[in-house]
């Protein structure tokens, strides 16, 4: 991280956050400042899914796991299971209740995986004052040992069900290319239970953490089962009262340009913006949780609705523990399956997925001919979602905090970024922050990001 | 050398010359004696864990150190810090560096951790490697060898 300019004298400062670090350019963050009031907040962002769409079209209906799980080093779990979701729901398919148990189980692994990343290597040195996780592994190896710990076994249930950890290459449009034995699956309880005792460690830890004071009233929008935390499955809902399936996401969301986005921007019904992810997720399904979980986030002061951003490592931490509970769960019901896949045959017509990202709701959509070539495909990742939120939560908090120095500006401004946890592959690597100060009749300062963007 | 021996190609394969650390370590696969293990990571903090137990570890990866394109990097971690800042050439979350330095504050390097990268030019998404970056992988591809078979 630095900061160029030394803070609030000058007409001009820019800050890069390099808080995703790696590829410059490919996001940024403007601050528009007019006469001391934050005017305007853009973050712009290059956007993957985008690319994948064009790529998709005229291939087989069989490739979008394998494809689109590229989108995300992180996620991939995630766009393949909306990517099968779609796929089947176009061929008229539905896969038998054991394999969707077993899709539910590989997708705790990418939860746990994904949140202990997040949680302990990218956004608790925040709140407890380092400037890395590497500073705070000097200083606190036994945190962050536990946060490995989480990611470990998280990947062995990857490993186990996807045949691999990163990319998992078993599942495939009807189901897997091979099941796990009865042995494997026993064989993950050991670390689960582990994994469950560190989850609820986790909690206890982030909840004694400091949070700013900020809430917002963005409409919430999250998937919710027939029963139990959404993960796999469920109807799309909003706090605003909107309940509908996948088929209608298109008519309910809308996305648009914007102009210094590369990104597409969703609104809800052509209304304000709304949010995806942990804090949606609980907000709207607090009463499903598993036991151990809804505990937590009680001893957590969590209460029934999460409205401030910064406590969504809670939810996190909350969301880890339902996670290995459900794993848990899902193991020691299994009783196995007749056959590791169901046929999927190939017709023409237009197909529906959604899943809960470990970032927040993620929609697939394929069209395919008779003969099962894709003829376009529509994929809404977790972060563009949030982007209008993302803006609007850092326009008040900025405006609150524009007296303080410009490192510390940019330190705050990372950690309320990474509020969204956004997703490191698919949206975001590198994070120009230029504010721009006007004074009124005077032209403007600016010193954009360094980053050109692609 | 005794212990297992690792290749890790880390990068994406979409993204230009991203591409660049899973491409040295397929190469390097035909030239490594039998018995040395080659894998590609798209993400750089599992790496902890992969090369847990592991004698020799060799990773490759794309490199931004502001030199030219193509240049190949032999860096041997377990001295000391990583001559490279936060710019270091992959996609996530935690970079390189950071991992490799994460792992030293824990005590979880290897004895022995070499990286092989290859100054990169773009990682534009869909773009094939640049030329200057594709014609150093077999250079790199020796020098990942050459480090085992002198480990």
């Amino acid at each position: 991280m630095s900061g160029d300019g030394d803070g609030a004298g000058e007409q001009s400062r820019t800050l890069h956050v390099a808080m995703l670090a790696r590829v410059e350019g490919e996001a940024s963050m403007r601050v528009l400042v007019e006469a001391g009031q934050v005017t305007d907040v853009e973050l712009r962002i290059f956007e993957p899914p985008r690319f994948f769409e064009a790529l998709l079209r005229g291939r087989a209906y069989t490739e979008p796991p394998d494809i689109t799980a590229r989108i995300c080093g992180i996620c991939p779990v995630a766009y393949q299971m909306s990517a099968c979701q779609a796929i089947e729901d176009a061929c008229g398919v539905t896969v038998p209740e054991p394999l969707q148990h077993l899709r539910r189980l590989l997708y705790c692994g990418e939860w746990i995986e994904s949140h202990a990343l997040h949680i302990y290597l990218l956004h608790a040195p925040d709140f407890l004052g380092y400037e890395s996780a590497i500073e705070l592994a000097r200083d606190r190896r036994d945190v962050v040992e536990r946060g490995l710990a989480l990611k470990k076994a998280g990947n062995a249930i990857m490993s186990t069900i996807g045949g691999r950890a990163v990319h998992p290459v078993n599942v495939r449009v009807g189901g897997f290319y091979r099941l796990p034995t009865a042995e494997e699956l026993n064989g993950l309880r050991a670390t689960l239970t582990r994994a469950l005792r560190d989850a609820l460690a986790t909690v206890e830890l982030v909840a004694g953490f400091e949070f700013p004071d900020l809430e917002h009233d963005f409409t919430y929008l999250s998937l919710r089962p027939a029963a139990g935390y959404p993960i796999e499955a469920g109807q799309v809902v909003t706090s605003s009262g909107l309940a509908f399936g996948a088929a209608e996401f298109d008519a309910h969301v809308s996305e648009e340009h914007v102009a210094h986005s590369h990104a597409l921007h969703a609104r809800l019904d052509g209304a304000g913006p709304y949010l995806v992810g942990p804090l949606a997720r609980y907000s709207l399904n607090s009463a499903a949780l598993t036991p151990l979980a809804a505990e937590a986030a009680a001893a957590a002061g969590l209460g029934p609705v999460c409205r401030n951003p910064f406590r969504s490592i809670i939810v996190r931490a909350v969301e880890v523990t339902c996670a290995c509970e459900e794993a848990l769960r899902i193991i020691g019901e299994w009783e196995g399956a007749s056959a590791p896949s169901v046929p999927v045959e190939p017709r023409a017509g237009t197909g529906y997925g959604v899943t809960e990202a470990p970032r927040g709701l993620l929609y697939h959509r394929y069209q395919l001919a008779a003969d099962g070539t894709i003829t376009g495909a529509r994929i809404v990742p977790p972060t563009s979602q949030n982007q209008i939120g993302i803006e609007h939560d850092l326009r008040s908090f900025v405006q609150a905090r524009l007296d303080l120095p410009t490192d510390e500006l940019t330190r705050q401004c990372e950690q309320a970024i990474r509020n969204y946890d956004p997703c490191i592959s698919c949206a975001t690597h590198f994070l120009d922050l230029t504010v721009e100060h006007r004074e009124p009749g005077s032209r403007a300062h600016r010193q954009p990001g360094s980053g050109a963007h692609p | 050398m005794t212990g297992p021996v690792l290749v890790i190609g880390v990068g994406q394969r979409d993204r230009g010359d991203d591409a660049v650390g899973p491409a040295i370590a397929q190469r390097a696969a035909g030239l490594l004696p039998a018995g040395v293990t080659v894998l590609e990571r798209a993400e750089p903090a599992a790496l902890i864990d992969t090369w847990a137990g592991a004698a020799l570890v060799v990773v490759t990866d794309a490199v931004r150190s502001g030199g030219q394109p193509g240049t190949v990097h032999i860096l041997h971690a377990c001295h000391g810090p990583l001559p490279l800042g936060t710019g270091a050439g992959s996609t996530h979350g935690l970079g390189l560096a950071e991992v490799i330095e994460l792992g030293r504050a824990l005590g979880r390097l290897p004895p022995d951790l070499v990286v092989v990268g290859v100054e990169a030019g773009q990682f534009r998404l869909g773009e094939p490697m640049s030329p200057a970056v594709a014609s150093s992988v077999e250079l790199a591809a020796r020098a990942v060898a050459e480090v085992v078979s002198t480990g």
